[in-house]
């Protein structure tokens, strides 16, 4: 932890999703760490994750991000405003930008430079696709991709639902390699999936 | 309860100085607020005249788009020779100005002349539903394009005609929202309903304005305008739901179907009928040969001379009604669309009696006031629009720009996905501002060309060869915006 303050905290959080409530979830995450939120189908990982984003409302409980509180507020704390990057469970890249114009998009206000960009399209082996609109991907491309949009912006807190989902086991290893690197260098990231085996902290959801 | 964005109502200051404020100053100065005992004698008097009024509109938007979602779902659901053109014949009776078109239906049933065979009801609900067909079939089109690919992969999979009715049945929410808001366009149309002699409220409180007691045309917009702006409100869905999908762009898979292709080529017949009967109506004897090239040539010169005015107009009105939408907007959407509920004349007069004094000489030849009745004119199709476009995006991509600064997420991702709806929208207000008449009457500088105000007159005083030559320009002018549009599309359809 550094400094004492902790990239994410989630206090008895508490979300609705049509006529089921999910949480509560607590959670503390620290600068430089993993965790995963883990259940099964339809257990609220992804409706909790797009709580913490600011893309669904909270019914109760506190989000913090770097020790700000999200739910509070009178003001609403909009989803730039955040500190966040996001890779959803569905393709969300725009399709009339090619990759490398998202990234930049995204990287303008302080994220990763053109030469970083490349570098880790190299490493996530997109690199001679990402001038290419998402239109002309594969399927676990155009997730990579998405991966690599997500990384580019200056946000130190990532969201990721599913990153894995369109991968091989090569794919997989590649961005869980990248996503160690982003954390020695002070970025926190938060996923969410079916199963871990990983050697990431767990915290399970069951939805009642 | 989230809070109202003050700095997103800008698109509003337009209609606020363009509509609201002299509406409201005339309203107040004509008496609007005097009731007495011959106001309500005045709305009794008037209720055949909105019953009227409104058996027509309702008539004409549910028939309008019954054929709008045959067209639509026989366009997306198979593939066929010759589609890019039968799409612009199926627009074409909507880009002819209405005169036109009144004056080509009546001489198709049965007389040349502008006020003869087609003299009820029923004329007047064949007329509106040729002239807004197209409009339903064009957005049934854009809410058919928002199926997500792997629905409409499996759509492809099903037997023709049972997949052409699995769509009609999916369209089934968006027609009904179609004709919700072809009926607000039409209960205040006035002028296909005046060749076919029927009286609507928008006459008689243009009347009233005009000749008669102008505190009780006041009065009947009032009457008028309440009910359906309590509706909308009430109506108009939340934004920002779930339904935003892809589409599959592609044609592969689609079936070819003999019946399907026989249906369009029949529903083109009219539009064909139409431009033929004008063709025949503007051949020139040969003696009037340098006459009728002249005047063709005139008619040209004014459509190339107002189109860029009506351009901007369009492009303002249908960016403004994005914004707003995209902003979330329902009050500011319901705000914006308001004007166009209410008769044409209405804000031109009031915008005439309260600004007209206010504007520099020096600006006098110039069409400002024109063009701002005009853009307050457009309001539902851009708020329209923009509440379409908010919903093409899938929710991924959304939500993905909303993680960047407002501005940049705004403009640079979800405005630039929303152009497939917004440029259609804008070739339909600009066929709209073209076509338009009553505003133009009443605003437009001395000497300002305005063919559809040409074409009008023209036919008022039974010149039909002239008003043929010019309606053809102007058909052709609408012809080439229309494929335009339909091009790209087509393009990446094949």
């Amino acid at each position: 932890m550094q400094g004492g303050v902790l990239a994410l905290e989630l206090v008895e959080l508490i979300v609705t999703r049509g006529r089921h409530s999910i949480g509560p979830v607590s959670l503390q995450l620290a600068v430089g760490e993993q965790i995963t939120v883990v259940g099964r189908n339809g257990a609220g990982k992804s409706s909790v994750l797009q709580a913490i984003a600011g893309l669904l409302a909270v019914t109760s409980g506190t989000i913090s991000i770097a020790g700000r509180p999200m739910t509070s507020s009178s003001e609403p704390v909009e989803p730039w405003q955040r500190g966040i990057e996001w890779l959803g469970q569905d393709r969300g890249l725009w399709p009339h930008l090619s990759i490398e114009a998202q990234c930049h998009l995204c990287a303008r206000d302080g994220g990763k430079s053109p030469d970083q960009i490349r570098k880790m399209a190299r490493w996530l082996q997109i690199e001679d696709r990402i001038d290419r609109r998402p239109a002309f991907l594969s399927g676990g491309e155009a997730q990579r991709a998405e991966l690599l949009r997500a990384v580019s912006g200056a946000g130190d807190l990532l969201l990721l639902d599913e990153p894995f989902s369109a991968q091989n086991q090569e794919g997989r290893q590649r961005i869980e390699d990248l996503l160690d690197k982003e954390c020695q260098q002070g970025r926190s990231v938060l996923l969410a999936l079916h199963q871990d085996d990983s050697q990431r902290e767990v915290v399970t959801l069951d939805l009642d | 309860m989230k809070k109202l964005n003050v700095s997103g109502l800008w698109p509003l200051i337009p209609v606020i100085v363009g509509f609201y404020l002299p509406i409201g100053y005339v309203a107040i100065q004509d008496g609007m607020l005097e009731f007495g005992g011959n106001s309500s004698d005045a709305l009794i008097s008037s209720i055949a005249v909105i019953i009227s009024t409104l058996r027509v509109a309702l008539l004409a938007a549910l028939f309008a788009t019954l054929l709008g979602l045959v067209d639509a779902v026989c366009l997306v659901g198979t593939r066929g020779p010759a589609r890019a053109f039968i799409v612009v014949m199926l627009l074409a009776t909507f880009l002819i100005p209405p005169s036109a078109l009144a004056s080509a239906v009546q001489g198709v049933i049965g007389s040349s002349t502008l006020r003869a065979t087609v003299r009820d009801e029923l004329g007047a609900v064949v007329m509106l539903v040729l002239r807004w067909a197209p409009v339903a079939c064009a957005m049934l089109l854009g809410a058919a394009a928002m199926w997500p690919s792997e629905q409409e992969r499996a759509l492809r999979s099903l037997p023709p005609w049972r997949a052409l009715f699995t769509r009609a049945r999916g369209l089934s929410r968006q027609a009904a929202r179609c004709a919700g808001l072809l009926l607000l366009l039409l209960i205040p149309a006035s002028e296909l309903p005046s060749y076919a002699g029927v009286e609507t409220i928008s006459q008689r409180v243009h009347a009233r304005l005009t000749v008669g007691d102008a505190g009780e045309g006041w009065q009947l917009a009032l009457a008028m305008l309440i009910p359906v702006a309590i509706a909308l409100f009430f109506l108009l869905p939340r934004l920002h739901d779930s339904s935003r999908s892809t589409r599959d762009n592609s044609i592969t898979g689609l079936p070819g179907v003999g019946q399907v292709d026989l249906l369009l080529a029949i529903r083109s017949i009219p539009a064909i009928a139409l431009i033929c009967i004008l063709i025949f109506t503007a051949w020139p004897r040969a003696s009037e040969l340098s006459t009728a090239g002249s005047e063709i040539l005139g008619g040209v010169i004014g459509v190339l001379t107002e189109s860029p005015r009506a351009i901007l107009v369009a492009t303002i009105s249908v960016i403004c009604g994005w914004r707003l939408a995209d902003g979330g907007c329902r009050w500011g959407l319901l705000l914006f669309g308001l004007p166009t509920v209410l008769p044409g004349s209405l804000g031109a007069l009031a915008l005439l009696q309260s600004s007209r004094s206010l504007v520099p000489p020096l600006l006098d030849e110039y069409p400002l006031l024109l063009s701002m009745a005009q853009f307050c004119k457009l309001g539902a199709i851009g708020a329209a629009a923009g509440f379409v476009a908010s919903r093409v995006m899938p929710p991924a991509e959304h939500n993905s720009s909303l993680f960047l600064a407002p501005a940049a997420g705004r403009w640079r991702v979800r405005f630039l996905r929303s152009l497939p709806v917004l440029i259609p929208a804008i070739v339909i207000g600009v066929a709209v501002v073209m076509g338009e008449v009553e505003a133009t009457l009443i605003l437009a500088p001395p000497g300002h060309p305005a063919p559809a105000l040409e074409l009008h007159q023209l036919l008022h005083f039974r010149n039909d060869e002239q008003a043929a030559r010019i309606a053809l320009v102007l058909a052709t002018f609408g012809a080439l915006l229309a494929t335009a549009v339909v091009a790209p599309v087509a393009r990446r359809r094949t």
